[in-house]
């Protein structure tokens, strides 16, 4: 291995610039990998954050209670002609029952337990009004414990005015824009009606802004136990959410989740399918923008590599009168696409960070004087280790077929060639 | 340097030829649509220690025998013997291995490596065979080298040597694995008459100082009357060659 080393190193660095170019040609090919996909990954990030950051990635409520007969509803004893029951309509049910969880306390311990999921936190959701003055804005309030409900939402980033984490009983939070439109500010008073019927008047205590429209237009926050009495619920909660270590995880968890639990789960992924697609989208578009890249690197090592195996063809058919194998000639040429393959990944790493540390600097302008990222960069040691390992392998394939050449040479050919 | 035959004349031969053929010929083209047999039936010993020219037109077979003699090509039919062992008994890797540790090459061009200096182009061989030389390979080397006056050239390139400079690094080249025969096809041919007459009476010396059996290609006839014995190749078949002096 020594010789085969030795010559190898010696004919990339002899090799000058053709060296150079196959070096920069994998270099290259590691940059672009690196950059799109921490690109594509931070654009991701983004709008997981922007568009889910209030979301919990799984929600588990009660299920639909079992479909009852009429005539239990009804308390009458036979069915109506002796035939097939009727049902109650899926809306009767809700009437009758409401589905909330009750012993929620232990079902977060047990949620708690499955693996991967980061955050477990319970709350209270429900639909109110919103009156202040002549104005009836509908809302959907959220009722939780503002330490575990922050680490779903993570509010505590987007206030704008007034304060989250420390609200009181009387204390409702609520987004920029539902403030603008109802006309109220940090302080004022208002009335939440909800869709149980009860009423009761709360003190603007904190208004955000998520960037998110919707959001920052419907939603409300306060405290478990405001939310419960609001929404008539005693000692229950509606939904208990989770946040995942991977959100892409939410579809098989959420399943684990119903194989073990009489719940209704919901994972994101199914209830923003969208957002999923367009992710799978743009995965794709990453990996073909990576393969391409590829290609190009190996086509161009290759048709190098080549050009170098013929110049040196005399060399090698020398290298085997002295009694140079066919296999120590294929392992100098490999050793040398190798050499190639890891001083261009050194490169194209480097080249690749000191890109996106550029980009990272650009600041972006967003409301109420906050600044912004314009690109959300993750230095992902997965994305370098990956681009890497995929252009050592391309260079490799990309060398095999110039040191398969190398090593079949006949020396009686290129010797007499004189 | 002068060239003269050696004083006492030629060596007795030794019992067991170093290289012997017997029967050799070699058609290139076959299956073809006109295969053209180049060697008709080839008998041929060498000695070690003997230093054998082998003279023929251009095109008269001489390379191609030369080729096979060193393992590098493989005759049609006939048996060729490389101390004591048959070459069509081996596969490719056994090839390289004869020719590694048994024979030795001296081209018409030096053919050493631009990418390493003169005493590791010297030392090649070994470290094609062991991936790198030890110290006593690099003695040797050098003690070669310094034999035919490249000792102070061991770390210059290729490219900063003479002609004849390069050509004296490639025979310590193909003598530095101590083989039993060196193969030299016109290794004179690319020199001006003074530096190939030096070269050619270093090889001729070397031969009878080591022990080693040489034979060298030659359209020179001045250079085959110096050698032991001179053999002509013509038209495929060999005999000794008839050479007037002067």
């Amino acid at each position: 291995m020594r010789f085969e080393a030795k010559l190898a190193y010696r004919h990339l660095v002899s090799g000058g610039g053709q060296t150079l170019l196959t070096v920069a040609a994998v270099a290259i090919a590691v940059t672009v990998i690196i950059f799109i996909n921490t690109l594509i990954t931070g654009v991701q990030q983004r709008i997981l954050k922007d568009l889910l950051g209030q979301l919990a990635h799984i929600n588990i409520k009660a299920p639909n209670p079992a479909p009852k007969t009429l005539s239990d509803v009804m308390s009458k004893t036979e069915a109506p002609s002796g035939n097939a029951p009727f049902f109650s309509t899926d809306r009767q049910k809700q009437v009758q029952q409401r589905n909330d969880i009750e012993n929620w306390q232990a079902t977060e311990k047990n949620l708690a337990q499955f693996p991967g999921v980061r955050v477990v936190a319970s709350a209270v959701r429900g639909n109110a009004f919103l009156i202040a003055g002549s104005k009836r804005l509908g809302i959907t309030v959220s009722g939780a414990d503002p330490i575990s409900e922050e680490k779903i939402v993570g509010l505590q980033a987007n206030m704008i005015a007034g304060n989250w984490l420390g609200i009181g009983p009387e204390d409702v939070v609520i987004g920029w824009r539902l403030a603008e439109e109802a006309g109220v500010q940090l302080g004022d008073r208002v009335r939440l009606e909800s869709s149980q019927g009860v009423s009761a008047i709360y003190r603007v205590a904190g208004i955000f802004d998520t960037g998110n429209n919707n959001v920052d237009l419907s939603q409300a926050f306060m405290t478990l136990r405001s939310a419960q009495s609001l929404f008539a619920m005693k000692q229950d909660v509606s939904v208990i959410q989770l946040k995942l270590n991977d959100p892409f995880q939410a579809n098989i968890i959420s399943d684990q989740i119903v194989a073990t639990m009489p719940y209704k789960v919901d994972s994101w992924m199914r209830e923003q399918a969208f957002i999923v697609n367009a992710f799978q989208s743009q995965d794709s578009t990453r990996l073909m923008i990576c393969a391409f890249a590829l290609l190009a690197s190996a086509f161009g090592i290759a048709s190098v590599l080549i050009v170098s195996v013929i110049q040196k063809s005399k060399q090698i058919g020398i290298l085997k009168s002295m009694g140079a194998k066919d296999r120590q000639i294929l392992i100098v040429f490999t050793l040398e696409g190798l050499g190639i393959a890891l001083v261009g990944c050194l490169l194209g790493c480097l080249i690749g960070y000191g890109l996106l540390k550029l980009l990272e600097g650009i600041p972006q302008a967003a409301r109420f004087g906050k600044v912004d990222k314009l690109f959300t960069i993750i230095y992902d040691p997965a994305i370098f280790g990956g681009a890497c390992a995929a252009a050592i392998i391309a260079t490799l394939l990309a060398s095999w077929l110039p040191a398969q050449r190398a090593a079949r040479m006949n020396p009686v050919d290129v010797i007499r060639g004189g | 340097m002068t060239l003269t035959a050696p004083a006492g004349g030629i060596p007795a031969p030794p019992a067991t030829p170093i290289v012997q053929t017997t029967g050799l010929r070699k058609t290139y083209g076959l299956g073809g649509p006109n295969p053209v047999e180049v060697l008709h039936g080839v008998d041929l010993e060498a000695y070690a220690g003997e230093f054998v020219a082998l003279i023929g037109q251009s095109g008269s077979g001489k390379s191609t025998l030369l080729n096979i003699l060193g393992a590098l090509d493989t005759p049609t039919s006939g048996r060729v013997l490389i101390d004591g062992v048959d070459i069509e008994k081996l596969d490719s890797n056994g090839l390289a291995e004869l020719r590694g540790q048994k024979i030795g090459f001296v081209f018409q061009f030096h053919y050493l490596l631009d990418e390493f200096t003169c005493l590791e182009n010297a030392l090649m061989p070994v470290t094609i065979r062991k991936g790198a030389p030890d110290p006593a390979d690099t003695d040797y080397a050098k003690r070669l080298l310094a034999r035919v006056g490249l000792e102070s050239q061991l770390n210059k390139r290729p490219g900063q040597m003479s002609g004849g400079q390069q050509q004296r690094n490639a025979i310590v080249r193909a003598l530095v694995n101590k083989p039993k025969l060196v193969l030299a096809d016109e290794p004179t041919g690319n020199l001006d008459s003074r530096s190939g007459a030096e070269v050619f009476a270093l090889m001729r010396e070397i031969a009878h100082e080591t022990g080693v059996a040489f034979i060298m290609v030659t359209h020179d006839d001045r250079l085959a009357r110096a050698a032991d014995r001179a053999l002509r190749i013509e038209d495929g078949l060999m005999h000794d060659a008839q050479l007037g002096v002067g």
